[in-house]
């Protein structure tokens, strides 16, 4: 079957079902070929057996940064849009269940900024809040840049490039 | 006002529209038309879940062509300025068509009207695309988009589904509402914001700042419609004339 079928199937969103027959692909009990996936004699084996598969460690191998976090959502609408505010990312993003989704975004965005990927529009939103664009050169891939508040440092994964953003406060007051 | 996302009837035809087409077979049609007039929410609900699946996003131009579209389609899925392929069409198209076979990125395009000049020869492109690596398409587009699209017959075939935004029905501007206003309104009052809106999203955020602005300075903590009697809360651009809050519309 297909990942897009399977994810219909099992009502996923396509990227889980992308992580999930990795996790399955890494273990042997799925083989996939050119976006096609079947499952393995091992994989039966592993059903008929009516085992279930546990959490471990995954030496280092954390997939934590490919998952669709709040930042790798916003990240990714930066990239489909000419502009946009930290109203505009709530309203397409965020649903009544996330924590702070405003000062996650604004750290993020104040970040963004520092190390040289967005650039403040002159005119502001209908609702008075900054405008910014993600510079065409700083569209470095699908992968959000990675923010560590704690380090103040910015991994880009799409390009191994890392920003410390020193002293940098990471809420900044004219982003609101 | 909270800044949130509002599962709107217009999201629920969305997403049932996408599950039919993603579980589609191997050779059934690929492509989806989302049609409707501005400030429907288009943009919005189909960005939405192109940032949740990571779907490839371009907005087509008014002077696309095949060739226009295959190097746009190269800057999204190549990031890295060295990584962009260079060379014919042909090879644009192969090389891109060896990275998307398999059909598991999705691509949108916005503003699909722009692909349809010259014999629709650049949706003649991404239908290559569609039908040979077997990915989900999503063209949005205005209302009149369907016909048009229905004038080239090989296109057309490859539609699998069409899902037409209407306007934000009562529920919906109800429950924008509750979900993003931070005073109370009352029923009528939310009967209100959406004759006032006709169903125009853009059009009810605003309003229901105003209300949130009116409350603020008048100290109440829930809004009823006699409060508002007779205030100018959205502007009608086709009469050039102001819509104001009518009391006397009240238990309709």
């Amino acid at each position: 079957m297909l990942t897009r079928q399977l994810a219909s199937r099992f009502c996923k969103d396509r990227e889980s079902m992308r992580r999930c027959l990795g996790y399955l692909r890494k273990k042997d009990f799925v083989a996939s070929a050119e976006g096609v996936h079947q499952i393995t004699d091992k994989g039966r084996q592993f059903l008929a057996e009516g085992r279930t598969i546990t959490s471990g460690p995954c030496g280092g191998n954390t997939t934590s940064r490919r998952a669709p976090t709040l930042r790798q959502r916003a990240w990714r609408v930066m990239r489909m849009r000419d502009g946009f505010s930290v109203e505009d990312l709530l309203g397409t993003l965020c649903d009544d269940n996330e924590g702070d989704p405003g000062r996650n975004l604004r750290r993020y965005i104040t970040a963004l900024e520092a190390a040289g990927y967005l650039s403040p529009f002159r005119r502001r939103s209908e609702g008075g809040g900054t405008r910014w664009f993600l510079r065409r050169e700083m569209n470095t891939g699908p992968e959000a840049p990675a923010l560590n508040t704690r380090a103040k440092r910015l991994t880009d994964h799409n390009t191994g490039k890392k920003f410390a953003l020193g002293d940098q406060p990471l809420e900044a007051s004219h982003v609101r | 006002m909270r800044r949130m996302f509002v599962k709107t009837e217009n999201y629920m035809k969305f997403t049932d529209g996408i599950q039919k087409i993603e579980s589609r077979g191997a050779k059934e049609a690929g492509m989806m038309l989302v049609c409707g007039a501005p400030g429907y929410g288009k943009t919005t609900i189909v960005e939405r879940w192109a940032s949740d699946e990571g779907a490839l996003h371009l907005r087509a131009n008014v002077d696309w062509t095949p060739r226009y579209f295959l190097t746009e389609l190269a800057k999204v899925l190549f990031a890295e300025e060295n990584e962009i392929p260079r060379g014919t069409s042909s090879q644009l198209f192969e090389i891109m068509f060896e990275r998307l076979k398999g059909g598991d990125i999705p691509l949108v395009i916005d503003e699909a009207e722009f692909t349809l000049h010259k014999k629709a020869a650049t949706l003649e492109k991404i239908r290559d695309f569609s039908d040979r690596a077997e990915m989900t398409v999503v063209l949005i587009g205005m209302q009149n988009i369907v016909r048009e699209v229905a004038k080239h017959g090989q296109i057309n075939g490859r539609i699998g589904h069409v899902v037409e935004f209407g306007p934000a029905t009562a529920s919906d501007i109800a429950q924008t509402c509750d979900q993003l206003c931070e005073v109370r309104l009352s029923p009528d009052l939310k009967a209100e914001v959406h004759r006032l809106s006709g169903g125009r999203m853009r059009q009810a955020l605003n309003i229901i700042a105003s209300i949130e602005q009116v409350a603020e300075a008048s100290g109440l903590e829930e809004v009823d419609v006699p409060d508002l009697d007779g205030m100018p809360l959205s502007f009608d651009w086709q009469t050039r004339t102001p819509s104001t809050v009518r009391a006397g519309r009240r238990g309709r």
